[in-house]
């Protein structure tokens, strides 16, 4: 089928090309990675503000004040009050939890699927692997935005359900890449050795195998994160995911449309932390791959 | 060389045939009898000079095309294309209309002398025959008048007899729904509604625009323009976008919580109506298995009407164009109603002695309610009209009660089937958030079609677990069945005091009334508190 | 072959039939693949519905307008065959879709498959407006950066990535909506009309595939370029140059095809989103109106659709890029 997405994803990395200097190890190069390190900051700020929400948002995100509505940024509220009144500062933080807790938790389902299903796959061949790899055949061939809106569509607007849309098709890229792997990693001759002294395949996944597909699989999940990020606020968006009173980035975008005009800051806001989060994995995520795979440094 | 760039021409050019074919693609089916070339085409009309058309924004296309239900062009938007036997004015009293005039001649049954000389818009005459032909298709699909179409009879051709199942005094204010509009029997409702009214139509393409044209051959006061296209537009922020980008000449409804930006946009005009519908929520009573049981304690109930702030939700969500809510019966439509019961008002200490007599209080100072260890945690369930259409209104509900105390829970469907499914068959809910209309001048109308127990095999839509009890049930039939219209309104406000007052089987929030905006320049519209009597004719362009 | 330059890809074998057998078994072979695909796809779409809460019986009951008394309901359970096993309705149904018949609209009535190819080419206009704006955008943009590197528009190119990549496409539908239909007043905001409503919804939808475009272009192109055939080339005179770079593009461009499948992957999904905030009468709209309403039968002939373009897409651009690379065909293919 079609060539695999990550091989013909070339670096968009911004940092200057500097010369390799041999016997570094990946984190110095990361280090010296000034963007990444952009990322990194951006990424961390964000995280300590929405964990730091029970005390610095300063209001309830849910408590509604429909006389004070549509109130401009500075003033009383930080980033100004929506059509119910509510704090958008508040609101903005509160939802980042949830959005940024959410897209983590459907990573953490995506990679443990994704693993246990491309490390048996890679193991077992036969045809188990062949089977395996007809469902990821299968799967890919929905464009995967739409398969999880129509999961998530009917089993109910919630984010849960979200979640669960987008776990469900987003696994198949990383079975295929970390069954890749397996098969690689298998012919390498201590690999061949254990197997031939009887070691079970479950411990040579654990010993072998996983240690050596790490460094790439974290490279493809901090870049994926964007992309769930954008998944999961682009469903709730549509009105799939968080309902009402509940605040999360993507909502808040599309209940500010009506209010375009009167109070732009509205949607503003949601979408600048949208898109900075975005931002933030995807230069981190290009640091990793160009700190973890120097050849590529040289595109 | 060549064989490297002809992959890329053809490419190419297999996208650029692509785009062609999407453009040349032919016109999607649609209904009419004259198809004409787009929604902004002009009509084709044989006067000189430019014809007058407007563009009107309305929301979702909720037209049926098929079965007895067919309405195309009727209901839920009335386009004029047909008309009723008799017609409500904006100030809720009844005319005559296509019957000149009517009786009670005992027995249940109600003789019409109908109009003459009215013609059909392909030419046939409006008779007797006509009218038995469309109540028939009205009494097989969901009647509001109980009747069969054995008893709708043709006396002679300009005189219809009808003869009620059972007693019910409320005929004539029903007859004014377009439910009962007076279709040719030659045309189709579904794709070709022939009637008599000041349109007829011209094109029709689901779920983009319904077109209509002036009929030159109307038996009253003629239409003003020329052509009128009707352009659905479900989203509330792009209905407002089409207005100021001049894409329409107005739009109906306004989004009620934006009224305010609508009414700051230069050259626009906003039109009000007296409310003629409510907001309001209904509370499960009646077999509910617990947790969903909370609200059988009358104590509850009360306190939520205590508990909700009106004024603020007039004033803060709808900029004023609302009106707090004292009963289910907006004042326009029956005054006699609001004067004849107490209502709640919002008094946050009067709720909060309820909550504390029923045995709630915050024991462990979370901000809600518990008793016995259970927080007091309510599900609001919101579909009718859909949630897209009320919002925001139950989360502002929703806020309101938690600032009293009141955890809500607040399910949302955009789709009214989904919404009844859940709501009648389900029923793991405590209360409803509703609006209604009233629409005909029959006062037992949404007290019977929602709650009675009176009507037979329980039918009333909420019935099951929105019931309220027997003397309401009572009441309510006498204001139906009663012929005589005082004894009817007595009856009427005996329910609604019951319904309100004694019981509290519901909490009125607000009477709302229709939202229209015109660009300026458009002229001579009279504004009907009900859309489906909505008359279109009145309209002009003056430019 | 004296005079032309040498293709780091092979020269192309004209006029041998045993390549031009291969291939067409080739084509062959996985048309015949495409079946179990198309198989798998169907019985997924089939089973979406059975995801949702709710008795098909009772809502179709309710959407007839129908009174829901128990002997209705279980003459509707039988009419709709919901108490066969499961494989008897996944081919019934199978059946009847390839009759085209997609079931109706639980909302209207309305066949499905007659909703969607109404508002197909809606969509269809709009993804080659996108797809077109994306490469006219991309291209230079990415050939521009690798023949300059390290100089300010490069830089410029990459920021364009990132940010592209990063940016959510209804944000940007919105900013874009809001500067350029509210508070300027060029562009209309919504609908289908002439080519001025379509500017907006194609932009936003191109940006979502643009980055991605440049980006993979730049990186090709330098690859290219940095081929020491290339180099010794361009080494050795200026007058080529164009010529030298026209040949680089050539080559340069054959991964690009690779993406072309997943990136119309992205403007079929970014489609249900743009579709709906400028309310683009096309099928992702039409999806999404039907998910929020709970009509499902529209739900899944839209993803049934969808999944169908998407390969018949994919094999398509695999096809083209197999006939592409002669290094691919030299080598049998497979």
């Amino acid at each position: 089928m079609a060539t695999r997405v990550e091989e013909t994803r070339p670096s968009s990395s911004l940092a200057q090309e500097e010369p390799i200097r041999s016997g570094e190890s990946p984190w110095q190069r990361l280090v010296r990675d000034r963007m990444a390190l952009l990322g990194l900051a951006i990424l961390a700020g964000i995280v300590l503000l929405v964990l730091a929400a029970p005390w610095i948002a300063g209001q309830d995100p849910v408590a509604i004040d429909p006389l004070n509505k549509l109130q401009p940024p500075g003033g009383e509220h930080l980033l100004g009050t929506d059509n119910l009144g509510r704090s958008i500062w508040a609101r903005i933080l509160w939802g980042g939890r949830l959005t940024l807790g959410t897209a983590t938790a459907a990573m953490l389902v995506i990679l443990a699927v994704g693993l246990a299903v491309g490390v048996v796959a890679g193991l077992q061949g036969g045809w188990v692997d062949d089977l395996i790899m007809r469902v990821v055949d299968v799967l890919m061939a929905f464009p995967s935005l739409i398969l999880a809106l129509a999961i998530a569509g009917m089993l109910g607007p919630s984010l849960v359900n979200v979640l669960i849309g987008i776990a469900a098709v987003g696994w198949v890229t990383y079975a295929r890449v970390v069954r890749g792997m397996v098969l690689s990693v298998r012919e390498e001759a201590y690999v061949e050795a254990a197997r031939s002294v009887g070691v079970p395949a479950w411990r040579l996944a654990l010993r072998h195998v996983l240690p050596n597909i790490l460094s790439p699989i974290v490279v493809l999940a901090t870049l994926d994160m964007g992309a769930l990020l954008l998944s999961i606020s682009a469903l709730s968006f549509l009105g799939l995911g968080a309902q009402a009173p509940t605040p999360e980035w993507g909502r808040m975008l599309n209940d500010a449309r009506p209010f375009m005009q009167t109070a732009p800051h509205l949607m503003l806001f949601p979408g600048l932390a949208i898109f900075l989060t975005v931002m933030a994995f995807n230069l981190l995520g290009d640091g990793l791959r160009d700190a973890l795979d120097p050849r590529t440094r040289r595109r | 060389m060549i064989r490297h760039t002809r992959p890329l021409v053809l490419l190419v050019a297999a996208v650029v045939l692509g785009l062609l074919a999407a453009c040349a693609s032919p016109a999607p089916p649609s209904a009419g009898p004259q198809p004409g070339t787009g929604p902004e085409a002009a009509p084709a009309v044989e006067e000189t000079g430019r014809p007058k058309a407007i563009v009107i924004g309305v929301g979702n296309d909720q037209f049926r095309l098929e079965g007895d239900g067919a309405n195309l062009g009727v209901y839920p938007l009335n386009a004029n294309i047909t008309e009723t036997l008799v017609r409500l004015t904006p100030d809720y009293r009844i005319v005559p209309w296509l019957a000149e005039r009517w009786e009670y001649v005992g027995d249940n049954t109600w003789r019409f002398y109908l109009r003459q000389g009215v013609k059909f818009h392909n030419g046939d005459e409006f008779d007797a025959e006509a009218a038995k032909w469309s109540l028939e298709k009205a009494t097989r699909w969901q009647p509001l008048i109980p009747t069969t179409p054995d008893d709708i009879v043709v006396v002679d051709k300009y005189t219809l007899e009808l003869t009620t199942s059972v007693p019910f005094g409320r005929v004539i204010e029903n007859l004014v729904h377009p439910s009962y509009a007076m279709y040719s029997p030659k045309g189709d409702p579904g794709s070709n509604p022939i009637g008599t009214g000041p349109f007829r139509l011209d094109e029709y393409k689901q779920n983009e625009f319904l077109r209509v044209v002036k009929n030159e051959a109307y038996w009253g006061d003629a239409a003003r323009l020329d052509a009128i296209t009707f352009r659905f537009i479900p989203d509330n922020s792009a209905r407002i976008l089409a207005l100021q980008s001049g894409d329409v000449d107005m739009i109906d409804p306004v989004p009620r919580d934006n009224t305010a930006q609508v009414q700051a946009l230069p050259d626009v005009q906003l039109f009000v109506s007296q409310p003629s519908a409510y907001y309001a929520l209904y509370f499960a009573t009646h077999d509910q298995e617990p947790p969903y049981d909370t609200l059988t304690d009358v104590r509850l109930r009360r306190a939520i009407n205590y508990a909700i702030d009106r004024e603020t939700i007039v004033n803060g969500v709808y900029d004023g164009y609302a009106v707090a809510a004292k009963s289910l019966t907006p004042p326009v439509v029956f005054p006699a109603i609001n004067q004849g019961i107490e209502g709640f008002r919002y008094d946050p200490e009067k709720a909060q002695a309820l909550f504390a007599e029923a045995g709630w209080s915050d024991s462990d100072g979370d901000g809600i309610l518990d008793k016995d260890g259970e927080p007091l945690r309510l599900v609001l369930v919101s579909g009718f009209p859909p949630a897209n259409l009320i919002k925001p209104l139950p989360e502002v509900i929703q806020g309101q009660l938690r600032d009293m105390g009141v955890d809500v829970e607040l399910k949302e469907y955009n789709d009214i089937g989904a919404y009844y499914d859940f709501v009648v068959d389900d029923g793991s809910l405590h209360m409803v958030i509703e609006g209604g209309n009233w629409n005909t001048a029959d006062v037992s109308f949404l007290p019977y079609a929602l709650f009675c127990g009176c009507n037979p095999e329980g039918e009333a839509i909420l019935y099951k677990r929105f019931w309220v009890n027997e003397e309401f049930d009572q009441a309510v039939q006498e204001a139906q069945a009663a012929v005589d219209e005082a004894a009817a309104t007595e009856a009427a406000v005996r329910a609604a005091r019951i319904w309100v007052d004694e019981y509290t089987a519901v909490a009125p929030i607000a009477y709302i009334p229709r939202l229209v905006a015109a660009r300026s320049g458009i002229e001579g519209f009279q504004i009907h508190p009900s859309t489906i009597s909505q008359n279109w004719a009145s309209l002009t362009l003056n430019e | 072959m004296g005079g032309r330059l040498p293709s780091p890809v092979g020269l192309p074998f004209v006029g041998d039939r045993s390549q031009e057998v291969a291939i067409g078994i080739y084509i062959l072979r996985r048309l015949v693949l495409l079946v179990p695909i198309l198989l798998a796809i169907s019985f997924i779409s089939f089973s979406l519905i059975h995801l949702a809460p709710g008795d098909p019986a009772e809502v179709a009951l309710r959407a007839m307008g129908a009174q829901l008394t128990q002997d209705a309901i279980q003459a509707m359970r039988t009419q709709l065959g919901l108490d066969d096993p499961f494989l008897v309705q996944y081919i019934r149904w199978l059946a009847r879709v390839l009759r085209l018949d997609f079931g109706a609209s639980v909302r209207t009535g309305t066949p499905v498959a007659e909703l969607l190819l109404t508002r197909l080419p809606a969509t269809i206009e709009l993804a080659t407006a996108s797809f077109l704006l994306a490469v006219l955008l991309a291209l230079p943009l990415g050939v521009v950066a690798a023949v300059r590197q390290h100089t300010p528009i490069d830089h410029i190119s990459r920021v364009f990535a990132l940010g592209g990549a990063s940016m959510p496409g209804f944000w940007l539908a919105l900013i874009l909506i809001y500067l350029f239909a509210v508070k300027l007043d060029w562009l209309p905001a919504l609908g289908r009309g002439d080519g001025r409503h379509l500017i907006l919804p194609a932009v936003t939808l191109s940006m979502g595939i643009a980055p991605t475009y440049s980006r993979l272009l730049r990186a090709s192109m330098c690859e290219v370029l940095s081929q020491p055939h290339i180099l010794t080339a361009r080494a050795k005179g200026l007058s080529n140059q164009a010529v030298i770079l026209g040949h680089a593009l050539r080559n340069a461009l054959i991964p690009f095809v690779t993406v072309l499948g997943i990136s119309f992957a992205h403007l079929l999904g970014g489609a249900v989103v743009v579709e709906t905030i400028f309310s683009w009468p096309g099928i992702g709209k039409l999806a999404v109106d039907a998910i929020l309403t709970r009509d499902f039968p529209v739900v899944q002939g839209f993803v049934l659709i969808s999944a169908l373009i998407f390969v018949v897409a994919n094999l398509v651009v695999d096809l083209s890029y197999r006939w592409l690379d002669p290094r691919i065909r030299l080598t049998g293919g497979g």
